[in-house]
């Protein structure tokens, strides 16, 4: 989402980016509401799992795309999970 | 008109808070109609009757407001505040100096003072700021008239049992505005600041309780944007029964396994059950209190889309019609007044005629909810004729108020409510349904529908066979977005704000774009805020703060608290915030000036840019000479479209450009009525 992006102020040193959005990340992976996000999204695979006695994680990014009322921010998640899946 | 040249002498000076509800006063207290002269826009009514002469007069609101004797934006933390009369530049300040020059004079012919002013914190304020700045320091010898309806009968009695009241609420009025401005102007400056060392020019503003509101919504979409939707499943087997079908759930509801719900589809197609239990109970509805304010709110929203500003605003005109008694009350208990007579006065118009006969045959006792109100009873209908035609929102709002006072003295709706459980196997259905047997109050405030189904006739041990099993899968939903109501209920709920205040933070909160939507949304320049503060200064957005400081604002306004000990509390707390936030101000900028600068730029957007087709026309300022002008955001990158704009009034987009030449539109309002206008000077339609 657009507003994850931050400003830079002059002569400050940025941190490394989220990798869905840009915004600032700790880590270099993803920032702390894409995180947030994607530990959502992980939960929500222990659920799928027993709901389907057996789901793949691709299977599961896809469906779970498809979605929706899905958040906004598990899709941006489910974007980066499946290029590092591809 | 001043004193000498009024054709008689001593008078007693009344003060109402608005126009409307002075001319109600003067028309009320006098037999005959009262003579009428408009000094400086302010009508001024005089009058005499067996009690005395009067003169009545009224501010429009506020007419002082507090302002840092510093009177430098820039500089913060500032705790050394004063009452001025409001600055005649801003919009609710515009002939305010006139009056209280006017009531100034009027008041030193006056033998006494009577404030007649909403009784409510704000309207004391407002009364005794009135009294205490313009008219000499009466505030402790004025008398008070206390009335909940702008009825003849009420505010006659109001004016007779006029008496000095005590300060409590007047003081825990001011006090509120202390508070107020204390947090929402240190740290807004302390914001605005910060953001200038981004190099981002922009007021942002935040208060004590828009801060926790915002960060309610916010929070919302955090669940919102981070939910996951998790498959279940229900399972629904038709029965039938001497020809009748009826569904029936498995009885376990959602079914967490795709697995479970084939099995319990599986076992029971095809099958026969047996009524295990059968349970049938009557279950009486008792009728909804009055509406308080906060209720009638909610129920308009619910059923036209009102705002809770809105609704306020046409409550509060019904009130000043004599129509509805004051709204801006948290009581749900109705007065100790005349029902019946009340009940017939409003049976004599035809549409209330048939359901309020019914009441008067019987006994006269309302169902009253809990909440109370020291000021105000819940709102009622005075059953007032309008003096002049209503508008379509105006007769719903009255009609509502109406209705539901009706109903609070009408017989309890009485419900069937019959419960069959089927076991077909070792699967458990239920099948529930409720049925309304008596009406009662819902024939008179039936505002949510009648319901009723057929039932079939079923008896336990019967044997009933499944016609049909269906699975449906679903998936869980997030949480809703909040509406208006919603969150006002929330803010009810959490105890943040006031019965009167709370509709405007909404309001305000949509205003200065922090929320957007009729589900509301956080925008960009919300979110950072929020999460800004909630880095750098969590007291901001604490709930816990709001709370606390309104419950000792409520102790003050009972007669309990101590002033000075909630403001040593607030300056504590708030020089420690703001010392962080100081500190911190590089941080800040880099977490909001994106945003900001966003919604700047979003709100000076014209259009798209025709001549380029991929920027957007926006308002510019020449630095050279300081005009505006349109121009294209894709200048830097060579497009080199332009256009002058009117140096005068305010401007606003049309949604759709111009049908000519597909340069923007806009609305340039400078007088009563915006006129439209293409920004292209060579658009063909021109022509």
């Amino acid at each position: 989402m657009a507003f994850m992006y931050q400003y830079p102020v002059p002569g400050e040193v940025l941190s490394p980016k989220c990798k869905a959005c840009g915004r600032e990340s700790e880590d270099g992976e993803l920032c702390a509401y894409h995180a947030l996000a994607l530990a959502s999204l992980k939960r929500g695979f222990v659920d799928w799992n027993r709901a389907y006695s057996g789901i793949s994680w691709k299977d599961y990014l896809q469906r779970v795309k498809a979605i929706e009322g899905t958040g906004g921010w598990v899709k941006e998640v489910v974007g980066v999970e499946e290029g590092s899946v591809s | 008109m001043s004193p000498k040249n009024m054709d008689f002498g001593g008078y007693a000076l009344v003060i109402c808070e608005k126009p409307d509800a002075a001319r109600r006063v003067a028309e009320a207290l006098s037999e005959t109609p009262p003579r009428v002269s408009v000094v400086e826009g302010v009508p001024v009514f005089q009058l005499e009757n067996e009690t005395g002469r009067y003169v009545v007069c009224a501010a429009s609101g506020h007419l002082y407001g507090l302002s840092d004797t510093i009177l430098n934006r820039r500089v913060y933390p500032v705790f050394d505040l004063e009452w001025f009369p409001l600055k005649p530049g801003r919009r609710e300040g515009r002939g305010v100096e006139g009056r209280i020059r006017h009531i100034r004079t009027l008041s030193k012919g006056a033998t006494s003072i009577i404030n007649a002013c909403d009784y409510d914190v704000e309207g004391n304020t407002i009364g005794y700021n009135i009294v205490r700045y313009a008219c000499g320091g009466k505030e402790r010898s004025a008398l008070r008239a206390r009335f909940s309806t702008l009825t003849r009968e009420e505010i006659k009695r109001a004016f007779r049992e006029a008496k000095v009241e005590g300060e409590n609420l007047a003081a825990a009025g001011r006090l509120r505005h202390v508070v107020d401005f204390l947090w929402g102007v240190n740290m807004s400056r302390a914001v605005g600041e910060s953001l200038r060392m981004g190099y981002v020019y922009r007021m942002v503003s935040i208060g004590r309780v828009q801060g926790p509101t915002l960060s309610f919504v916010v929070e919302r979409e955090i669940g919102i944007q981070t939910f996951v939707p998790v498959p279940y499943w229900v399972v629904t087997a038709v029965f039938r029964k001497d020809g009748v079908a009826f569904e029936a759930h498995y009885s376990i509801g959602r079914i967490s396994t795709h697995a479970e719900a084939s099995r319990v589809e599986g076992t029971c197609d095809g099958k026969t059950g047996v009524v295990s239990r059968l349970s049938s109970a009557m279950v009486r509805r008792p009728p909804p209190g009055p509406f308080n304010l906060g209720d009638l709110q909610k129920e308009s929203y619910r059923l036209f889309g009102y705002s809770p500003r809105e609704t306020l605003q046409i409550a509060e005109r019904l009130y000043l019609g004599a129509l509805i008694s004051y709204p801006r009350t948290s009581s749900q208990k109705l007065p100790n007044i005349d029902h019946r007579a009340l009940l017939e006065k409003i049976g004599r118009a035809p549409e209330y005629g048939t359901v309020v006969g019914r009441l008067l045959s019987g006994s006269l006792r309302p169902r009253e909810g809990v909440e109370t109100d020291t000021a105000h009873p819940a709102i009622y209908p005075t059953g007032g004729l309008p003096t002049r035609a209503l508008r379509t929102e105006e007769k719903r709002i009255l009609d509502l108020v109406t209705r539901r006072y009706a109903a609070c003295f009408a017989e309890d709706v009485l419900d069937e409510i019959v419960s069959v459980t089927i076991v077909v196997e070792d699967c458990e259905f239920d099948w529930v349904r409720r049925r309304v047997v008596s009406p009662g109050w819902l024939t008179m405030y039936g505002m949510g529908g009648i319901e009723g189904v057929a039932v079939p006739s079923l008896k336990e041990g019967d044997v009933v066979k499944v016609d049909s099993v269906r699975t449906e899968e679903k998936l869980s939903s997030g949480p809703p977005r909040y509406n208006q109501s919603s969150l006002l209920e929330k803010m009810e709920r959490e105890r943040i704000g006031t019965k009167a205040t709370r509709a405007d933070i909404i309001s305000v909160l949509l205003e200065r774009g922090y929320l957007t939507g009729e589900s509301l949304t956080p925008t960009p320049l919300g979110f950072s805020l929020i999460k800004a503060m909630e880095e750098y200064c969590p007291e901001i957005i604490s709930v816990d703060l709001t709370r606390e400081t309104e419950r000792q604002l409520e102790a003050i306004e009972r007669g309990t608290g101590s002033a000075p000990d909630l403001l040593e509390g607030l300056v504590e707390s708030l020089s420690r915030v703001l010392e962080r936030t100081k500190s911190s101000e590089l941080d800040i900028a880099r977490r909001m000036g994106h945003s900001v600068g966003e919604a700047a730029l979003a709100k000076s957007v014209l259009g798209p840019c025709p001549v380029c087709e991929s920027g957007k026309l926006r308002v510019v300022r020449s630095s050279r000479t300081r005009k505006r002008f349109a121009g294209c955001t894709n200048y830097p990158a060579g497009c080199k479209a332009s256009a002058p704009l009117p140096q005068r009034g305010v401007l606003r987009a049309a949604k759709r450009p111009c049908k000519n030449c597909k340069w923007p539109v806009v609305y340039v309002r400078m007088g009563r009525r915006p006129w439209r206008l293409c920004i292209n000077i060579q658009c063909p339609g021109k022509s």
